[in-house]
C-alpha cells in the first residue's frame, strides 16, 4: 500500500482514535495522518490539506458525522468519506451511504477497516483512470469524427437484437432525415431503401446476427427525397464490449454514387471499345479476299521462275497468317459481346481430343516433341459445343508445342473427378512468371522474351480459351514453377448429369430411322451404364438387343438367344473379349455370328490382337450413331437371316 | 398457538383456483390456502372485517393476485396493500394472464414483488404454479412476524380430500375453499 | 418466455461471482449476465456512466445483490435504485447469509422485491442460486425496457 496515504480523522474520543490508528498501521495502511476532534478543526484541516481519504466518527459533540459528510461533498467530492462509528440503526447507516459517504464500520467490526480503506482508495484510482480513457477516447472520438465528417462518413451503431440504431449528424445528412425525424430504428433506415434492394439489406443484416460474422460490409441504393438515388457503402465491426450484448455493430457509411456513375461510364467505354474492335476486324477483312484471290490469280498466271515462286509462297503464307489473326480477333470480339452461340450436346472428350490432335497433327510431328496422351476408355460426357471445344483444347496445345523448346514432353490428360472434367495440357516449355499467371489470360498478353516456334499471335488464344470455357460453365487455370520450368493449363468442365452415351433415347428414337430390321444383337460390356445405353440405341435402330455384363453370362445366352451380332467389350475384368470370341469362333455353331469389338481410346493399337481373336470389325467406344449404323450397313451384306 | 396462513390467492376463475390448490397441495407448501374471489374480499380477509370478522389472526406469507377481477380490481388492491403500513411488507406476486406492457408497468410501479403470466395452456399454467410455488414458497425469505404454522400434525396423517375437509370443518376460514 | 431478461449481480467478492455465474450458467443466463463490483459500478452500469457509456440500451430484469457486499452497501443500493424514476421498478434480490428478522424487515421496508438466505455450503448455495436464476429469469415477467427483444 502506499505509504503516502493521507488520511482526515474525524474523532473526539482520544482512545478510539489511537485504536484506529493502531489498526491501520497493523494493516501498512499508515501514512500522514491527521487527527481533529471538533468542526472547526475539521474545516480548517479540509481547507489546507489534500486528503485521499477522510474517516469520521457519528457522535461528535459539536456536530454529526452527516455535516461532517456534506463538509466534505461540498469541498472535495472525490474524496472517498468513510464513516467509523459505535452502534448506529441501519436506516441511518444507509441514508448516510446515500447522501455519499462511501463505505459505513462499526467500531466492534474494526477488522473491516482496512479492507474499506483500500477498497475506497483503488476504486477512486479506477476511477480516475476511467476519466483520463473517457477524455483520451473523447479527443480520440472527437478527432475520428472530424476525420469522417472530412470525409463525408456517416457513423453508426446497430443492436441487432432491438434494431436501434444510433447515427451521427452526418449519417442523417447523408440519407436525408432530420434528427427530429429520426426514429432511431433500423427499420427507419430500411423504410428508405430502394425496393430492388430491400431483400438484400434484410437477409444481410439477419444474417450477420447469426453467423457470429465479425465484419459488415453491403452496398445499397436509398431513394433521397431531393436526390433521387444514391448509392451507399456500409462498413461495420461486431463491437465486443464487457456488458453489450453481443450482437452490436458499428461502423460508417458512405455517399458512393458518384464511384459507381464512373464506373458504369467505364463499363460503357470498354463495351464500345469492344464493339469498336469488331468492328475493324470485320472490315479490315475485306480488303484480304480480293488480295489473296488476286495473289492465286497472278500464281497461275505469271512465269513460274523460281524467285517468283518464293515471292508468291511468301506473300501466300502471309496472307494466310493476317487472315487467321483477324479470323481470332473476330471471334474474340463475338464472344465477347455475346454474339457466339454455343450448340450444345454431350460430347464426349474422347472424341473432343481426338479432333483436337489431329488438328495439330502436323504441327506436333514438325516439332519433335513428345506427346503424351492419357485418358480412361470409358466416355467422360460433358454438355458442350465440340466444335468451340475442340478449339480450346487445340489452342491449348499449339501454345504448348509453340512454347517448347526442341525435343520437349507435353502431356494431354483427361480425367473425371468430384463432378468435373479436368482436362490439363502440360509442357516442359518456357514457363509463366508467377505475377502473369492470371494476366496470361487477357486479351492481347504475351508472356515477354520468349523464344518462340511458329509465328507470333495477337495474344487472343487464350483470351478466348477463357471465354468459351467460362461460357461453357467451367474455369481454366495456368500453374507454372516459374520461367523455364513449364507450364500446365488446365480445363474444369462441369459434367453432364447423365454419363452414358445418349441423353434422351426418346428424343433420338424420333431423329433414326431403323437401320436394323429385327437383327438379334448381344452386347456384353461390364459397364453397366454403357451397355444398357448401347442396347437401347440399338433398340431404338430398329434391333433386337440384349445386354449382359460379363463373359460367362454372354457364352451362356449365345445358344438361347442365337444373336447375329455381339458387341463384345475387350476390356472386361475376368473373361475379356478376346477370350469370349476366341470360345465363340472355337464353336462351328457360331460361324456366321459378327463379332464387334469396342474397344476404348487408347487401345487402338490392339486393332492386330483382335483380328486374331476372330473378330470381324473393331468399334471405338464411344459409338458414335453414324459408325454404327455405317458398320451394320456393311453387316448387312454380309449376314444372313 | 397462532396458526398462520401461507398463501391468499386473489382469483375469480373456478378453474385457475382448482389448479393452483391442487399444485400448491403436491407441493406440501400450502397447507393453508385461502381463496377469496375479489380485492374487496381480499381486503376483508386481511383486515379481518366483513366476513372474515371472526377468523384467527394472522396475515399470509404470500398474496397471488389475478389483476382483473370484477368489484375491487387487482390494481386497486395492490395499491390499498403497498400502502399500508401493516400490509406494505407481504410479498405480492401478480398471477394473471395479462402480459400487456401497460398493466407490468402499472403493477411494478405499484411495488409488486413478482409478476408471473399464466401460461396459454394447461401444461404451461401447471409448470409456472410450481416455479412460482417453489421460489414464493421455499426459497423467499418471508418477512419477519409470520410464525410457521404448525397444525400440520394432525392434518398430515389424513389423505387429501379428507385432509382439506377436515381443515376445512377445523377452520372457519377456510370455507371459501370449499364453495369452489 | 424465449429469451431471459438479464441479470446484474452486484457482488464484490470474486469467489462468490463465480459461483452465481456457475449456478447462472445453468438456466442459460450467464450470457445475460453484467457483473459488478460495488454499488458505485452498479450504478454507473445502470444510468449507462463511464466506463459503461455504450451499453446496450434498456435495464436489467433483475438486480441480485450477492451476500459478500457489506448489508448497509446493499441496502444504501436497494434505496438509490428505488428512490429514482427510471430505475425504481426494476425487481432486486438481496441475497444474504444467515439474515436476522431485523434485516429481512429492513430489506423489506427499503422495498426488496425478495430476499434469499444462503447457507455456506458451497453446493447447497450454487442450488439455491439456480433456482433464484430460474424464477428471476425466466418465470417473473420483468418491467417494459428489461426483456431483450427479438427480431421480428
Amino acid at each position: 500500500m502506499d505509504a503516502a496515504v493521507r488520511i482526515l480523522y474525524l474523532e473526539d474520543d482520544a482512545a478510539d482514535a489511537r485504536l484506529i490508528r493502531e489498526q491501520l498501521r497493523r494493516s501498512d495502511l499508515d501514512g500522514a495522518f491527521v487527527v481533529v476532534s471538533n468542526r472547526e478543526a475539521f474545516e480548517t484541516a479540509l481547507s489546507h490539506g489534500d486528503f485521499d481519504l477522510v474517516l469520521s466518527d457519528y457522535h461528535l459533540p459539536d456536530f454529526t458525522g452527516l455535516e461532517a459528510l456534506e463538509l466534505v461533498r461540498t469541498s472535495s467530492p472525490q474524496t472517498p468519506f468513510i464513516l467509523v462509528t459505535g452502534a448506529l440503526p441501519d436506516e441511518q447507516a444507509v441514508e448516510l451511504l446515500r447522501r455519499g459517504a462511501t463505505d459505513v464500520v462499526l467500531k466492534d467490526r474494526l477488522a473491516r477497516l482496512a479492507p474499506a480503506i483500500e477498497r475506497a482508495l483503488s476504486e477512486r484510482i479506477v476511477r480516475r483512470l476511467h476519466e483520463e480513457v473517457q477524455a483520451r477516447l473523447g479527443e480520440a472520438q472527437g478527432l475520428s469524427k472530424l476525420a469522417a465528417e472530412a470525409a463525408r462518413m456517416g457513423i453508426w451503431r446497430l443492436d441487432v437484437t432491438s434494431g436501434a440504431l444510433d447515427c451521427s449528424e452526418q449519417f442523417l445528412t447523408l440519407i436525408g432525415v432530420n434528427r427530429e425525424d429520426w426514429q432511431g430504428t433500423v427499420d427507419a433506415l430500411e423504410a428508405l431503401v430502394h425496393p430492388e434492394d430491400t431483400e438484400n439489406f434484410r437477409r444481410f443484416l439477419r444474417g450477420d446476427a447469426d453467423s457470429g460474422r465479425q465484419f459488415m460490409e453491403l452496398e445499397f441504393r436509398i431513394l433521397k427525397p431531393d436526390d433521387g438515388v444514391r448509392w451507399m457503402q456500409s462498413r461495420g465491426d461486431r463491437l465486443l464490449e464487457a456488458g453489450a450484448a453481443p450482437t452490436t455493430f458499428f461502423g460508417v457509411m458512405l455517399d458512393i454514387t458518384e464511384q459507381k456513375q464512373t464506373e458504369q461510364t467505364l463499363r460503357d467505354a470498354h463495351q464500345r471499345k469492344d464493339e469498336f474492335l469488331a468492328m475493324l476486324a470485320h472490315e479490315l477483312r475485306n480488303p484480304l479476299a480480293p488480295i489473296s484471290n488476286g495473289l492465286t490469280v497472278l500464281r497461275r498466271s505469271t512465269l513460274q521462275s523460281p524467285e517468283s515462286e518464293r515471292v508468291h509462297a511468301m506473300l501466300g503464307r502471309q496472307m494466310n497468317h493476317m487472315i487467321r489473326l483477324l479470323d481470332d480477333l473476330l471471334d474474340v470480339s463475338r464472344v465477347t459481346l455475346g454474339k457466339i452461340d454455343l450448340k450444345r450436346a454431350p460430347v464426349a472428350l474422347q472424341t473432343v481430343v481426338q479432333s483436337a490432335l489431329e488438328m495439330n497433327r502436323a504441327l506436333v510431328e514438325r516439332s519433335g516433341h513428345q506427346l503424351h496422351v492419357s485418358i480412361r476408355s470409358e466416355p467422360i460426357m460433358v454438355d458442350a459445343d465440340s466444335v468451340r471445344l475442340t478449339q480450346v483444347l487445340s489452342n491449348l496445345l499449339s501454345n504448348a508445342v509453340k512454347y517448347t523448346k526442341d525435343k520437349g514432353q507435353i502431356w494431354i490428360t483427361v480425367k473425371a473427378e468430384n463432378e468435373r472434367a479436368l482436362i490439363s495440357v502440360r509442357d516442359t516449355g518456357v514457363g509463366i512468371p508467377e505475377g502473369m499467371l492470371v494476366q496470361v489470360f487477357d486479351l492481347f498478353t504475351q508472356v515477354e522474351g520468349s523464344d518462340r516456334l511458329g509465328s507470333a499471335g495477337l495474344g487472343v488464344g487464350l483470351a478466348m480459351v477463357r471465354l468459351l470455357v467460362e461460357l461453357h460453365g467451367g474455369s481454366v487455370e495456368a500453374r507454372s514453377a516459374g520461367p523455364g520450368r513449364g507450364s500446365e493449363f488446365v480445363v474444369s468442365l462441369p459434367l453432364a448429369v447423365r454419363q452414358s452415351m445418349f441423353a434422351e433415347t426418346g428424343t433420338l428414337a424420333s431423329a433414326i430411322t431403323p437401320f436394323l430390321p429385327r437383327r438379334r444383337v448381344l452386347v456384353v460390356d461390364d459397364n453397366r451404364d454403357a451397355a444398357d445405353s448401347l442396347g437401347m440405341l440399338l433398340e431404338v435402330a430398329g434391333a433386337d438387343a440384349r445386354v449382359v455384363y460379363n463373359g460367362p453370362a454372354a457364352l451362356e445366352a449365345l445358344p438361347t438367344y442365337c444373336p447375329q451380332v455381339v458387341l463384345l467389350d475387350v476390356g472386361m475384368p475376368g473373361m475379356d473379349g478376346y477370350s469370349v470370341a476366341r470360345r465363340i469362333r472355337e464353336d462351328p455353331r457360331y460361324r456366321r455370328v459378327a463379332l464387334i469389338a469396342l474397344t476404348g481410346f487408347g487401345q487402338e493399337q490392339d486393332r492386330l490382337r483382335s483380328l486374331s481373336a476372330g473378330f470381324d470389325h473393331h468399334l471405338t467406344k464411344p459409338a458414335d450413331l453414324n459408325v454404327l449404323e455405317r458398320l451394320f450397313a456393311k453387316l448387312e451384306s454380309t449376314v444372313q437371316d | 398457538m397462532n396458526p398462520s396462513i401461507d398463501i391468499l390467492l386473489v382469483e375469480d376463475d373456478p378453474g385457475d383456483v382448482r389448479l393452483a390448490l391442487a399444485v400448491f397441495e403436491r407441493l406440501q407448501l400450502a397447507e393453508r390456502c385461502v381463496v377469496v374471489n375479489d380485492g374487496e374480499e381480499a381486503i376483508d380477509f386481511l383486515r379481518s372485517s366483513g366476513r372474515f370478522s371472526q377468523r384467527t389472526p394472522g396475515l399470509p406469507r404470500l398474496v397471488l393476485l389475478d389483476l382483473k377481477m370484477p368489484r375491487m380490481n387487482g390494481f386497486d388492491l395492490l395499491e390499498r396493500m403497498k400502502t399500508d403500513a401493516a400490509l406494505k411488507l407481504i410479498p405480492v406476486v401478480a398471477l394473471t394472464s395479462s402480459r400487456e406492457e401497460r398493466d407490468v408497468d402499472r403493477a411494478y410501479d405499484l411495488g409488486v414483488n413478482g409478476y408471473v403470466v399464466k401460461g396459454i395452456d394447461f401444461k404451461d399454467y401447471q409448470a409456472t404454479l410450481r416455479a412460482l410455488a417453489t421460489y414464493w414458497g421455499d426459497i423467499n425469505e418471508r418477512p419477519p412476524g409470520f410464525v410457521e404454522r404448525r397444525r400440520v400434525a394432525v392434518i398430515r396423517s389424513v389423505r387429501t380430500v379428507e385432509r382439506r375437509a377436515a381443515a376445512a370443518i377445523l377452520n372457519p376460514w377456510l370455507w371459501p375453499l370449499c364453495r369452489c | 418466455m424465449s429469451m431471459p431478461c438479464r441479470v446484474l449481480l452486484v457482488e464484490e467478492d470474486a469467489a462468490e461471482r463465480q459461483l452465481v455465474l456457475t449456478a447462472l450458467g445453468e438456466s442459460k443466463l450467464v450470457d445475460y449476465t453484467v457483473s459488478v463490483k460495488g454499488r458505485n459500478e452498479a450504478l454507473d452500469f445502470l444510468h449507462a456512466r463511464n466506463p459503461f457509456l455504450g451499453r446496450p440500451t434498456g435495464y436489467p430484469g433483475v438486480i441480485v445483490i450477492g451476500p459478500r457486499l457489506a448489508w448497509g452497501i446493499g441496502v444504501a443500493l436497494l434505496a438509490d435504485i428505488r428512490g429514482d424514476a427510471t430505475l425504481r421498478r426494476i425487481p432486486v434480490v438481496i441475497v444474504v447469509v444467515k439474515p436476522d428478522a431485523e434485516m429481512i424487515r429492513i430489506a423489506y421496508e427499503y422495498g426488496v422485491n425478495s430476499l434469499v438466505a444462503i447457507s455456506e455450503d458451497a453446493n447447497g448455495r450454487v442450488q439455491r442460486y439456480a433456482l433464484l436464476a430460474q424464477y428471476w429469469g425466466w418465470s417473473n415477467e420483468p418491467p417494459p425496457g428489461c426483456l431483450l427483444q427479438s427480431n421480428t
